[in-house]
């Protein structure tokens, strides 16, 4: 055996050898890019997953918080404080015009009394026929940054003296502070 | 040769139907997101199905210093029965009707960025509208494009074997 021709032998061995291993790097390759992308389109999917997920519990949160603003108006509208009794009966979606007019004109006295009740919130009265007219019945709003629900409720003001109703809206305006805690 | 590469092709084909089964299942996700995505409504759906009801019974129960004191609702009865009430300041009832009852309502729904149609006419008579039947809305097309209506309304019997009936329609564009 000549000495060329085992050197030739010895170079169609590493081709031989060389082939399989370029494919395997090539398939290597293929299977990594393949992951990349799979990793991609998961990361793509968590953070989809993500955002619906803050997106519910913002809808969690604001549902919340128009539950208590309708149980609000409900516990504002049936302060016996406010509403109207005819002997001991009472009337539905009517307050009594003076009871209004005492508990506005004491609002900043009797607030501490009403801040566990009645909160972060703002309760007024407006007078609509015949006369227009405001009383504020509590005011509890804290700090500038705050959103609010605001719920309105046709009420009847009854005034006693001339025995007469007036037509009215009880507006609550619950707040929420915004600022993060 | 020919079954490996038919083979390869089965392969290639089940992989396409993965990426499809998958960008699907996204699509649907995504899909059910966005129509889901509405929002929570609780406090608006307590106050709409409230306010047309509360609105009307507050407003005829109001009493009228210009109309001798008597309730709302006796104005309107007078003006669908005799039109013997004077109303300072109006012809009679029907005209005082015809125009304070917008006033209430722009004073509270309209005032809110309600839209509503306020109708009061005798019972029966819901065809071609009669001369001292009212109607008002605050909107041109009254309600045409509301896709829901929350109504009001209250019954009203005159005496004289009629019955006035009052209607307010609260408009809802969506739910």
């Amino acid at each position: 055996m000549s000495h060329s021709l085992l050197i030739g032998r010895s170079i169609g061995r590493s081709c031989r050898h060389s082939r399989p291993s370029k494919r395997a790097q090539i398939k290597m390759f293929e299977t990594i890019g393949v992951l990349v992308v799979f990793m991609i389109i998961v990361a793509i999917g968590l953070q989809f997953y993500g955002r619906i997920q803050q997106q519910s519990l913002e809808d969690m949160k604001n549902k919340f918080q128009q539950f208590d603003s309708v149980k609000m108006s409900l516990l504002v509208s049936h302060l016996p404080e406010l509403i109207c009794t005819s002997r001991d009966i009472v009337e539905g979606a009517c307050f009594d015009h003076d009871k209004l007019i005492i508990f506005a004109d004491h609002e900043v006295d009797k607030h501490d009394l009403y801040v566990e009740l009645l909160g972060d919130s703002v309760v007024w009265v407006d007078i609509v026929y015949p006369v227009e007219q405001t009383f504020v019945i509590y005011n509890g709003t804290v700090g500038d940054d705050y959103t609010f629900t605001l719920t309105p409720h046709p009420v009847n003001i009854y005034n006693s003296s001339s025995r007469t109703y007036m037509m009215g809206v009880l507006y609550v305006q619950k707040n929420f502070a915004t600022v993060d805690r | 040769m020919r079954v490996a590469q038919s083979k390869r092709g089965q392969s290639e084909i089940f992989g396409l139907m993965i990426v499809v089964l998958l960008v699907s299942l996204l699509l649907i996700m995504v899909l059910t997101f966005v129509v889901s995505n509405r929002g929570s409504e609780v406090q608006k759906t307590y106050t709409d199905k409230q306010l047309a009801i509360n609105t009307v019974k507050a407003m005829i129960s109001t009493n009228i210093p210009a109309c001798r004191n008597v309730e709302f609702s006796e104005v309107i009865k007078d003006c669908f029965k005799y039109r013997e009430l004077s109303c300072q300041g109006y012809a009679d009832s029907c005209a005082f009707v015809a125009q304070e009852s917008p006033l209430f309502l722009e004073r509270t729904i309209g005032q809110w960025g309600v839209d509503y149609r306020y109708y009061v006419f005798l019972k029966g008579d819901e065809g071609p509208y009669e001369s001292h039947d009212i109607r008002h809305s605050n909107t041109p097309d009254g309600c045409a494009r509301a896709i829901a209506i929350e109504p009001g309304e209250f019954y009203l019997p005159t005496g004289a074997g009629q019955i006035v009936f009052i209607r307010l329609d609260v408009c809802m564009y969506d739910r």
